[in-house]
């Protein structure tokens, strides 16, 4: 009874702290999805993590605007620092050269240091303090998607399709409200969402497309076929290819460029096919699968490509989390687009986003967290789908 | 090959062509102060993300392991999605957590803590601002850089060693159990030897990793070393120097310059395997 109630109180102690770990883990994600709704001064400045409604944001800041003090805490400290620093260099003058204007200076000082310390310590009683109206929820169903929209529409494709309604619009009324929109979104010229998002896609699957069939191949020669000097070709592919591309970076630009892929998606998919982690993971999972069954395909006369192809069935969990894990890695792929693609119009999606937070001074950041935003909801949801067989998969490896 | 080649000169980049120095790249290396600052700064990041990840995710996953069953895969899940963002994403979360004096972190622990470390007149909080510039100062770049490394892999880490804590066979669990092993006794002499592949092959990942580690800091940093050099890492250097100063001859022999230690890693991780399958 009482190891049941150890064990139990073992689980409820460790799923709170998992708790408070998972929430410091996922905390910046929810709070950068909260922020694609708020301006600038509120990314920065406020502590909330929901946005606040117009009408609190100007409450807040009337209050300020009456107390001066309601500063959070560091800055008071920091003030009172200062003006210590300062007492103290004019009482080092002091000493050394009386001046009367310097006495009533230190005095000035000294005054302001305690009413500081007064307004820290005194409770502010008869002010009223700012009360948020809202609720949880009914700021979750008010959030105002307008940076979202800007982020899919202020770019060059739709602002001319727009122009070309204004131009064609006979009704007044109407022809005013595209040009409002049109002023609106003509403030923000960012780069084209769709076009980069349908290029990240193609790039990632054709990424992952062709690193699976080339690992699952060469895995497949490697743990079935017997050919001499295969032990040597291992070690070398391995060799070769477990160096990060990220140091060998430079020789391979020259060598894309020398080929002519420079600018080209082909550029990121080729070098990324082949993949040592993938060989190496083809290779136990092809170890795995009993000599048996392709011995029974080979006898019924089956080619030695058709014996691979009708085995394939038997490692699909494999497959599709490596397919998964690929498809994650080159969507997240940074530094080979960075230095093949030099045209805008190819550039994939992380490299558009941290173009526009490089440009983006005094831009609304809310974009820039939509953007964000966009950019990890497929690899989530896909990876949230897929979980279970990931785990499976991995845990038939027994080694990682 | 390009690393045995000069670097045109940029003044007559027209006339004078690449030509044979042999090693003249690698002697220059051995002599270049930023070169050796760049790989103290990746030896510092590299050991203190393994430090920092290997026992921290192995705790995870026996939280993990302990608590209810179905609440497993929902934890798993939320310590990996760091895992599975752009890594440009993560900096670009960083880059706002760790601002000068408004990011969150600073206004909501670095602040309050700094000013207590200041009331209590402890020696070394003098030299302390009362923001800490997290991007800026070099003091506190590396911490910032181990920080996004410590969040990003953690996750994945934990998956695997709750993989092969899960695989440890039942009864040898029981057995230890009956022995009347404690808890410490367990961890010693079943649970770290069953993942001991894992840990290898764990630190191998990170070493690797944090060798090729370029879009966090290219983001947070800017491509450059940050003040004083004290980001500078391995391939940020190799970046500046071919990129921003277009020798790319001299980048690329600093970046085979480390080729030979990698090799060794993986030569390690082969080793290891085949003493396991002739036991």
């Amino acid at each position: 009874m009482s190891w049941k109630r150890h064990k139990r109180a073992k689980s409820y102690l460790s799923a709170m702290i998992l708790t408070c770990v998972a929430l410091v883990f996922i905390y910046p994600f929810i709070w950068m999805f909260f922020s694609s709704f708020k301006t600038n001064q509120e990314i920065y400045q406020s502590s909330q993590l929901l946005p606040q409604s117009k009408s609190f944001i100007q409450a807040r800041q009337v209050a300020i605007q009456d107390d001066k003090k309601v500063k959070n805490r560091a800055q008071s400290f920091r003030e009172k620092r200062k003006i210590r620093a300062q007492i103290k260099e004019l009482e080092a003058l002091q000493q050394r050269s009386p001046k009367p204007e310097q006495a009533q200076a230190l005095r000035d000082l000294e005054q302001d240091l305690i009413t500081l310390d007064q307004v820290a310590q005194t409770p502010r009683k008869n002010k009223v303090p700012v009360q948020e109206e809202e609720s949880f929820w009914s700021i979750i169903s008010n959030l105002d998607f307008q940076y979202f929209d800007i982020l899919l529409k202020s770019n060059s494709r739709h602002l001319e399709k727009l122009e070309r309604k204004i131009q064609a619009e006979t009704n007044e009324q109407e022809k005013a409200r595209y040009q409002a929109e049109y002023d609106h979104l003509a403030q923000y010229q960012y780069f084209d969402f769709r076009k980069v998002f349908t290029n990240s896609l193609l790039v990632a699957l054709l990424h992952c497309f062709g690193a699976v069939t080339l690992s699952a191949t060469a895995g497949y020669v490697f743990a079935k076929i017997d050919f001499k000097g295969k032990k040597f070709f291992f070690t070398l592919a391995i060799l070769v290819i477990l160096i990060p591309k990220q140091s060998l970076i430079l020789p391979l630009f020259e060598w894309i460029n020398f080929i002519g892929l420079s600018n080209s998606h082909a550029g990121i998919v080729l070098p990324g096919a082949l993949n040592a982690i993938g060989l190496l993971f083809f290779t136990q999972i092809w170890k795995q699968v009993p000599d048996d069954l392709l011995d029974i395909c080979r006898l019924e006369g089956a080619s030695e490509l058709r014996t691979f192809v009708h085995a394939l069935p038997l490692i699909s969990s494999a497959l599709l989390s490596f397919a998964l894990l690929d498809f994650i890695m080159s969507w997240n792929e940074h530094l080979l687009p960075l230095i093949v693609l030099q045209s805008p119009d190819k550039q994939t999606l992380p490299l558009a986003l941290s173009q526009l937070m490089g440009a983006s001074l005094g831009e609304p950041l809310a974009v820039i967290m939509a953007g964000a935003t966009f950019t990890i909801l497929p690899t989530l949801t896909l990876f949230a789908l897929l979980y279970r067989r990931i785990k499976s998969s991995l845990a038939d490896l027994h080694l990682h | 090959m390009m690393s045995f080649t000069s670097d045109p000169s940029l003044s007559n980049q027209q006339m004078s062509d690449e030509s044979f120095i042999g090693l003249a790249h690698y002697y220059d290396l051995i002599k270049d102060p930023t070169y050796h600052k760049a790989l103290k700064n990746t030896t510092v990041y590299t050991l203190g993300a393994i430090g920092i990840i290997i026992p921290f995710s192995f705790f995870l996953a026996h939280l993990l392991l302990a608590c209810h069953k179905l609440l497993r895969p929902v934890f798993s899940f939320i310590l990996i999605v760091p895992g599975i963002t752009p890594p440009i994403v993560l900096s670009i979360l960083f880059l706002l957590f760790f601002h000068g004096e408004n990011g969150i972190l600073n206004q909501f622990i670095a602040a309050p803590l700094i000013a207590l470390l200041k009331s209590l007149n402890s020696p070394w909080a003098e030299s302390l601002p009362d923001y800490i510039n997290w991007q800026k100062d070099p003091r506190f770049i590396m911490f910032a850089l181990i920080f996004q490394s410590v969040w990003r892999w953690t996750g994945f880490i934990t998956l695997f060693f709750l993989c092969s804590l899960q695989a440890i066979p039942k009864n040898l669990e029981e057995a230890i159990e009956l022995e009347g092993a404690s808890f410490f006794k367990r961890l010693i002499h079943l649970r770290i030897p069953s993942c001991s592949h894992v840990i290898l092959f764990a630190i191998i990942y990170l070493m690797v990793d944090s060798i090729a580690m370029f879009a966090g800091s290219y983001r947070l940093l800017g491509g450059s070393g940050g003040t004083d050099d004290a980001g500078l890492l391995l391939i940020s250097y190799v970046y500046q120097t071919g990129f921003t100063f277009q020798q790319f001859n001299r980048a690329a022999a600093i970046s085979m310059s480390v080729v030979p230690f990698l090799a060794s890693l993986i030569w390690l991780l082969f080793w290891r395997q085949k003493k396991d399958e002739l036991q």
